[in-house]
């Protein structure tokens, strides 16, 4: 059985499948067409594997923050997985998961750009957190910490991922971590 | 010959539903989860709001859906889905969920153009007939079309600029009505008297409507006599923009069915909910002697019954999609669609 990890939260769609021998990985850059690309990758992804839906055991999905189309695309077809195969679903945070994603000994900090500002979150060595993800303008004070790579550990993340609470399908959202104008 | 049941799923504005459709008639259970009162607040659809309770509402509304109708997904012939036109991420949360459930239980997947469902709202517990003129009425659209048959139709006609419904939500807001405006306005027309007078509409050869000359006019007339601090007889210009609209309506539709010779003609879309419409429409088909169509009040706003309904058109045509549909704001209803 396997883990189906799904990453849509910016321009590079990843979905992954995992179990303690083996991990599988496609990826696919997409100009804001993941809705193109992300299901055929699924299908594509289990077909050359000789796999079928049935191999699915759980799901780890990215909720955000980034890109709010990407994100509702991957969340989508995430919460619909889960709700009609009855697995349990992990949500995993996108700055998070870089994060773990690099084993450096010392504060680490994530860094997503968005179009006004960043979505920031520091880890210690020990990855606990000691900032919060949040939104801020400017990345000053922050320019001393090392900066993570925007890269996956896909084993990693599960792991992690799978420690925390499984989710009701039905109630999982994204984390914009911003408002949007029209709330304010 | 075996019964179908198709699954739909419908979120291309601010309404996340589901249904399960028999044979493109019956409707067997819908589910409409609205978020108007949200908007509300906000005096409009607010796009990125609408898109997040499609995400929170999706999975919901489809259980809902199979609990009502004590069905499985794995009963379903096929499942589908509205793809265009809409939002663009409201869109993409029911297009994505129904590849989903396509891809789960190995069901053939169905895209659905929105505008094809309104006019197969039609179908649903009766069935249309053709040739026939189809007036599609919404805030999006305001066109005139021909159906030689389920299989073929081409566009007769549209509006210039506004849509009609727009237009009703466009004086809805200078009368400070609440949104949504259609209903509002109609509500006021119906206890006002045409005594305003209304700019001549576009009245050409054409099937063609033009409705920005007629909301400038409304708009003018409140802001002008704001200023000379005159009051307004909101229900008495209600019914004046009403009249006026309606009467270009139907003269249209009258035009293209006498033109092309055609005894059917279906009514689709949100502002065909309109009761003063619908009477006039009725009226000037039993005057001509015209068979009309128009769907239950229910069927007219957005709903996933009509895309179930035009789900079964396009699965007896084998017309199948691949997971690669993507979802579009604004692509028009096309013949290849259907043949």
């Amino acid at each position: 059985m396997y883990t189906l990890f799904l990453d849509t939260h910016s321009h590079l769609i990843t979905v992954s499948l995992y179990n303690e021998k083996n991990t599988i990985t496609k990826t696919q850059e997409s100009n804001s067409s993941h809705a193109v690309y992300l299901v055929p990758m699924i299908d594509s992804i289990l077909k050359e594997n000789n796999l079928t839906v049935k191999n699915i055991d759980s799901i780890v999905a990215v909720n955000g923050p980034g890109s709010f189309t990407g994100l509702r695309i991957g969340l989508s077809v995430a919460k619909t997985m889960a709700y009609s195969l009855n697995v349990p679903i992990y949500l995993i945070s996108s700055l998070t998961s870089y994060l773990l994603s690099d084993d450096i000994d010392t504060d680490k900090i994530a860094i997503i750009e968005e179009n006004k500002g960043y979505y920031i979150s520091i880890f210690n060595k020990n990855n606990e957190s000691i900032q919060k993800e949040c939104f801020v303008t400017d990345l000053d004070g922050f320019n001393n910490i090392h900066r993570v790579e925007e890269k996956l550990n896909v084993e990693k993340i599960i792991k992690f991922a799978k420690n925390t609470p499984s989710i009701n399908p039905h109630l999982v959202r994204a984390n914009y971590v911003k408002t949007i104008e029209a709330e304010k | 010959m075996k019964d179908i049941y198709i699954l739909a799923i419908e979120s291309s504005c601010d309404e996340t539903s589901a249904s399960i459709v028999k044979n493109g008639k019956e409707d067997i259970a819908t589910t409409i989860n609205t978020q108007i009162d949200i908007h509300k607040l906000y005096g409009g659809v607010v796009p990125e709001i609408a898109s997040r309770l499609h995400l929170e509402n999706i999975t919901l509304v489809i259980d809902e859906t199979l609990k009502k109708a004590n069905m499985k997904v794995e009963d379903m012939d096929a499942i589908a889905v509205t793809y265009s036109p809409g939002l663009l991420g409201s869109l993409l949360v029911g297009l994505e969920s129904a590849k989903t459930l396509s891809l789960v239980y190995n069901k053939p997947f169905i895209k659905v153009n929105h505008m094809l469902g309104h006019i197969a709202a039609n179908n649903i517990g009766r069935t249309l007939e053709y040739p026939l003129i189809s007036l599609i009425i919404s805030g999006g659209h305001t066109d005139l079309i021909y159906m030689e048959n389920e299989k073929s139709f081409k566009y007769i006609g549209s509006t210039l600029d506004d849509a009609i419904g727009e237009c009703f939500d466009k004086v809805a807001r200078i009368l400070d009505m609440p949104y949504p405006g259609g209903p509002n306005v109609e509500k006021l027309a119906s206890t006002g008297k045409d005594t305003y007078p209304m700019p001549e509409i576009l009245n050409d050869n054409t099937y063609n409507f033009s409705f920005s000359g007629i909301k400038s006019h409304v708009n003018n007339l409140v802001h002008n006599a704001k200023q000379r601090n005159e009051q307004i007889r909101k229900e008495d210009l209600a019914c004046s923009f009403q009249n006026k609209v309606t009467t270009t309506l139907v003269n249209k539709c009258e035009k293209a069915l006498k033109d092309y010779n055609v005894k059917n003609f279906c009514v689709a879309g949100g502002v065909s909910s309109n009761s003063f419409i619908r009477n006039a429409l009725t009226e000037m088909c039993l005057k001509n002697n015209i068979k009309i169509f128009i769907p239950d009040k229910k069927y007219c706003t957005d709903n996933a019954t009509m895309i179930g309904a035009a789900a079964y058109m396009l699965y007896k045509n084998n017309k199948f999609s691949d997971y690669s549909v993507n979802a579009s704001s604004h692509e028009e209803l096309n013949i290849k669609d259907l043949m």
